[in-house]
Parts: C-alpha cells; sequence; structure tokens
C-alpha cells in the first residue's frame, strides 16, 4: 500500500526505495528459517538500500533478530537467499563478511582494554600497528571516550560500554552496521539523547545502519524506512511518518502508537469519501483516495491526537459521538480521555494542554462529544 | 544481622572443627615427637623430617606421584576441556545425551572397579604396568572432574562474546585462543588442580595399575603403616598437608584480590 506521494514535511530528501531502477544493497529472496518445526522466519522478502537507516520492529520472537544474525552469518538460511552488494551471503563465514555487528550485551572481550576492544578487529586484518594506534585514537574521539582507553569494561558505566561497543563495531569501516537492540540497557534519558546521536553518526560515516528494536519510539527517531515483522512475516515496510499516518492493518496501528477502532461497515461513496456505518448504527465517514467495495467488513480507524472533544455538539455533526469521560491520564504535556460511548464502546481521545490550565477543563462522569474529521480516520480492511 | 553467637551456635561450631580437623592436628603435633613409639609424647624434634628425606624410598615414591600428578592433571584438563566444549556448545547432537553420561560416569563409578576395568585393559593389550599404566588410569578418572568444572564456567559463558570476535574477522581458532580461553582460564586451572590433588592422594586406582619401580606416595604409606605407624610417616603426611594448605592459601587469596579489584572497578564505573 505504498504511495507514491511523500509528504511534504518529510524533510529528508532521502528515498531511494521510491527511484526506479535502484539496485538494493540487501536483498532477502523468499528467505526462510526454521528451527525444527517452529518457523522463525516465513518466506521473507525484503530491499535495503545504500545508506539507508533501517530499523526491524516486533514483538520478542517476530523473527527480526533472526533476520539480522543471518546477515551477519550466525544464522544458516533454510531456505532462500542473502545477498549483499550483490553477492550471495551463504557460503560466506562470518569472519569473512564486510559486515559487523552491535551486540545487544555489548559483547566487550571483559579481558581487553578499551583500546584492545576497539583494535581487535584491526588485528585480525593484520593491520600495521602505528596505523592501528591511529584508527583506535579516531573511533575514541568519534565515540567521546578519549580519555578511558586504558580502563577495562568493568571499569565502565553503561552508557561508557554501548560507546565502546558502538566504537568496537566501526571500526572496520563496514559496508553495513547491526544494531540488535543496541540502547536496550540504557535508560530512557540517555536512550533518547543516544538515538539522535546515532542518526547523526550515520549520516556522517555513510554507512548503511540496520536496527533491531522492540521500542517504536527508538526506531521511529533514528530510521528511514521501518519494516514491522510479526510471527516471521513483514506486515509493512515504509518510512515513520507513513507507517503512522497510514498503516495497512491493525496490526501495524496498534504496535506504533495507540488507534480508537470501530468496527464498521462500508454504505456508500460520495465525492472522495467512503462513508461507513458503525455496528452500533452510528454514521461515519473517511476521506480517502482508495476505493472499497459496498457492504464490506471494515474498521473505522483513528488516531487518540486526532478526535477533539467538547461538552457542546460540535456544528458541523460528522463524525461526532456522544459519551461519558470514563478515565483520565493526565501526562503533562498532553491528557488521555478514555471516553464511553454511548454506542458501550471505549475510545481514547488525546488533548495537547496547550495552556496553562485552568478550571473550566472537562472531568469526570462529564457527557462529551467526541468527534474526528474525515480526514483525521482511515480504513482498515485487516 | 546478629552479632552474637548463641551458645548452641559456639558449641556446634567447636565440635564440627573438632571433628574435622583434631585427626589431622593429631597427626601434625605427632610427627614433631621426639619418641619412636608414636602414641608416647617424649618432647619435642624434627629428626623424623630429616629421616623422612634420607628415606630414599620414600623421596623416589614423592617424585613418582608428582610426576604422575602433573603429566595426568595437564592432560586431563586437556581432555576434559574438550569435552565440557562438546558438551555446552552443541545441545543437541546425536549421541549427546549417552555422550555426557559417558563423560559423567566415572564420578560415581566405584574405584575398584574404575582401578580393576583398567587393569584388565592393560593387561589385554599387553602393556606393562608401570608409571605409563598409572598416569593413563589417574587421566582417565580425573578427566571428568575436570569436564564438570569447566562445563559449568561454560554454561555463564557469553556466546555473543565469542560471536563478537567472529565478527569482527576472527577465525573460528583465533576466536578460541584470544577471547574464550584467556576468559574460562580461571575455570581451567582450578579443574587441573583438581585434577592435580585427586592423582596426588589416590592409592586404590594406582594400587591396580602400577607396576615395579611406579610405587606413588600414598601407596609407599599404606604399604608402611601396615607394619606400624612410624613417626617418619607422621612427617610425611605434615609435609603434604603443608603443601596442600599452602594452595588452599594462595587460591583463596587471588579470589580475594580478584573481589576488591572488582569492587574498585564498580566503583570507577560509577564516579565518572
Amino acid at each position: 500500500m505504498s504511495n507514491p506521494k511523500q509528504p511534504a514535511a518529510l524533510n529528508r530528501t532521502f528515498h531511494p526505495w521510491l527511484e526506479e531502477g535502484a539496485k538494493p544493497f540487501i536483498e532477502f529472496r523468499n528467505v526462510t528459517k526454521r528451527y525444527g518445526s517452529f518457523t522463525a522466519v516465513d518466506d521473507l522478502s525484503l530491499e535495503i538500500f545504500e545508506r539507508e537507516f533501517f530499523a526491524l520492529l516486533g514483538p520478542s520472537g517476530c523473527g527480526k533478530t533472526t533476520l539480522m544474525r543471518m546477515l551477519a552469518g550466525f544464522e544458516d538460511v533454510t531456505e532462500g537467499d542473502v545477498f549483499l552488494a550483490g553477492e550471495n551471503l551463504a557460503d560466506v563465514p562470518p569472519y569473512r563478511r564486510p559486515v559487523n555487528m552491535m551486540f545487544q550485551s555489548y559483547a566487550l572481550f571483559p579481558h581487553m582494554s578499551v583500546e584492545k576492544n576497539i583494535a581487535f578487529g584491526l588485528k585480525q586484518d593484520g593491520m600495521a600497528k602505528s596505523e592501528i594506534n591511529d584508527r583506535v585514537a579516531d573511533m575514541l574521539v568519534l565515540v567521546k571516550m578519549e580519555q578511558f582507553g586504558k580502563r577495562k569494561p568493568d571499569q565502565l558505566s553503561g552508557g561508557q560500554k554501548q560507546r565502546v561497543a558502538l566504537a568496537r563495531s566501526l571500526a572496520k569501516q563496514p559496508k553495513l552496521l547491526l544494531l540488535d537492540e543496541p540502547l536496550g540497557a540504557l535508560d530512557r534519558k540517555l536512550r533518547e539523547e543516544t538515538q539522535f546521536e546515532l542518526v547523526d553518526l550515520q549520516e556522517k560515516l555513510g554507512i548503511t545502519f540496520m536496527i533491531v528494536t522492540h521500542d517504536q519510539e527508538e526506531a521511529m527517531t533514528v530510521a528511514d524506512r521501518i519494516a514491522v515483522m510479526d510471527h516471521g512475516r513483514i506486515v509493512q515496510v515504509a518510512p515513520p511518518m507513513e507507517m503512522y499516518e497510514r498503516p495497512n492493518s491493525r496490526y501495524v496501528a496498534d504496535f506504533l502508537g495507540d488507534i480508537n477502532l470501530i468496527a464498521s461497515k462500508t454504505v456508500g461513496r460520495a465525492k472522495g469519501k467512503i462513508l461507513l456505518q458503525s455496528d452500533s448504527g452510528q454514521e461515519l465517514q473517511v476521506t480517502t483516495g482508495e476505493n472499497f467495495a459496498i457492504d464490506r467488513n471494515v474498521w473505522f480507524a483513528s488516531r487518540p491526537e486526532k478526535l477533539s472533544i467538547s461538552r457542546k455538539k460540535p456544528a458541523k455533526s460528522i463524525n461526532s459521538l456522544e459519551g461519558v469521560v470514563w478515565d483520565i491520564a493526565y501526562l503533562g504535556g498532553v491528557t488521555i480521555y478514555k471516553v464511553k460511548l454511548d454506542s458501550g464502546e471505549f475510545v481514547k481521545a488525546a488533548v495537547l494542554n496547550s495552556s496553562v490550565s485552568g478550571n473550566d477543563i472537562i472531568t469526570w462522569e462529564e457527557r462529551v462529544w467526541i468527534s474526528c474529521s474525515p480526514q483525521g480516520a482511515r480504513i482498515l480492511t485487516s | 544481622m546478629n552479632r552474637h553467637w548463641s551458645k548452641f551456635n559456639i558449641v556446634s561450631v567447636v565440635l564440627g572443627f573438632a571433628f574435622l580437623y583434631i585427626p589431622i592436628l593429631l597427626l601434625i603435633i605427632y610427627s614433631f615427637n621426639a619418641s619412636k613409639l608414636v602414641t608416647v609424647w617424649a618432647g619435642f624434634s624434627t629428626k623424623w623430617y630429616t629421616a623422612a628425606f634420607a628415606n630414599q624410598g620414600l623421596v623416589d615414591a614423592a617424585w613418582v606421584t608428582f610426576r604422575v600428578a602433573i603429566i595426568s592433571a595437564t592432560i586431563a584438563t586437556v581432555l576434559g576441556t574438550l569435552a565440557a566444549m562438546a558438551l555446552a556448545r552443541n545441545t543437541r547432537f546425536r549421541g549427546r545425551f549417552l555422550f555426557s553420561g559417558m563423560i559423567y560416569a566415572p564420578l560415581v563409578m566405584p574405584e575398584v572397579i574404575t582401578g580393576l576395568s583398567l587393569l584388565l585393559l592393560f593387561v589385554a593389550v599387553g602393556m606393562d604396568r608401570g608409571i605409563t599404566t598409572v598416569t593413563l588410569a589417574h587421566i582417565t578418572f580425573s578427566m571428568c572432574f575436570v569436564a564438570v568444572v569447566v562445563q559449568s564456567r561454560l554454561a555463564s559463558f557469553d556466546r555473543s562474546l565469542e560471536e563478537a570476535a567472529l565478527d569482527l574477522g576472527a577465525t573460528p581458532a583465533r576466536a578460541f585462543f584470544s577471547v574464550t580461553l584467556p576468559i574460562i582460564m580461571p575455570a581451567i586451572v582450578a579443574g587441573w588442580m583438581l585434577a592435580f590433588t585427586l592423582s596426588l592422594d589416590d592409592l586404590v586406582i594406582a594400587q591396580f595399575n602400577s607396576g615395579p619401580g611406579a610405587t606413588t606416595l600414598p601407596m609407599k604409606i599404606f604399604s608402611q603403616v601396615r607394619l606400624g605407624v612410624t613417626p617418619e610417616i607422621n612427617a610425611v603426611c605434615t609435609i603434604l598437608v603443608g603443601v596442600v594448605t599452602t594452595g588452599v592459601i594462595i587460591a583463596s587469596l587471588s579470589i580475594k584480590r580478584q573481589e576488591v579489584r572488582a569492587a574498585r572497578a564498580e566503583r570507577l564505573a560509577t564516579q565518572t
């Protein structure tokens, strides 16, 4: 369900996946991985382009780590082929691949100093000693760890270890860097900071990055494109904004952020809109360029921040539903209202707290109107 | 935590230690006895130590014992480590259960049976019994102890360390020697020391498999004791106790030092 027109707000002009005839840097071709009777990756095909920052997103056990480990060479492919820069990787052992990986546990060698850890890969290549020293020094500067070169990994904090692991995996200047939940062990503040640093680093070095994560915010922050996975299959591949605004299924919509779903039926079309009737009898409208057959079971889907909440019935009564405030979560920046509609369904509306709040705020058990513009909703069929 | 000891605690600790150490203490005390009679105290003397070192039979036996212990411990460590690697790394291969059972069987096998079966083997292949057969026998029964020690270390070994080495371009052999081996070294050393002490004090298996000119110290002591306990034997045993105690003290000091170092590392990590 790719839309050739990119949203104007997407400020990065880098999107090789839209260019015709662009050669993929990494290609998974009908790849299947089975462990006994368990299928970890199921007939999966995927193309990733040079200099892309690509995120594999999904719950644990969805096959994302297996997919990454196939690129590193730690897992065999049961069926299908994996190509890197046009070369079939089937018979290339891990130590001959131009790929480096940053491990979730960092996997720093505990018996070696920071410098020795970073130099390890260079030494395997038989690089001259003076050259190794220069490269190690450069790497330490790159990750801002100059004064820690002589320390052992035990003597570093979690954030410092993460930097050393990053430096070590970048030291050999790989064509592709794999990051396996690289920030999972860091606390929230540090994680957010590091996400931006990763993006800067990737742009500066021009290396293709592939990150595995189960954190949707992390994926959206760092990646050019995200692939959402479920049960060994890719559900959708898209840039973060497209993925969030135009999810192709309830699974993706729910995995990336929050979504309100109202089971409905298509009943008619009018001027670029599809008319729906919810199962509880409400009339709903959605603006969409797509076409849907009439009398089909679908879901009316809308993000909480696209709903508005008011005490009075809105003048334009399209997509307005009445209900009672059931629960309120005040999160500082936004307030989430959980409203029980008269039809019995629950919806969540997020209200931006744009001014210092006064006394006249909607509170528990008040009767309210929830409304959503036809542009703020989507129709999901699966 | 309660720092005061109740009477019950004191009594049980004293009794426990007494039970364990009074026999050894007696042995040490009587090794300094001037009298030739083991049970009659006749003043302090170190003459039995001199006598022990002058006893060529005892010195020869000690030399044989140490040679056997060092060689068998070393070979058992290599083999045991390989077995442990196979068991820890390949969690599913055909016959793994049988393999692990067969590695560990000697742990619970009565020594008499191990000794006898090895003897039968050596006789069957026509091998003259001597220092070689004792060494082989010791390798056989101490290897499984090494395997147990090393495997338990490998169980907690982060496989991604090895993968990281491969990922950075090291061949599997180089990854093993430059990453895995240094990290599991303490377990290998512990396994070696275990094999060494097992070989040092083994009597039963050595009895079955040794021949002329390959009398180990435990065999010598045992045969002498049958003719009556002499203070000379007490002196030799005291030296053995001394050697073992020194080993234990060195080992615990190095563990203590590691702990101190780890604590310092932790402080450094949290400071910055």
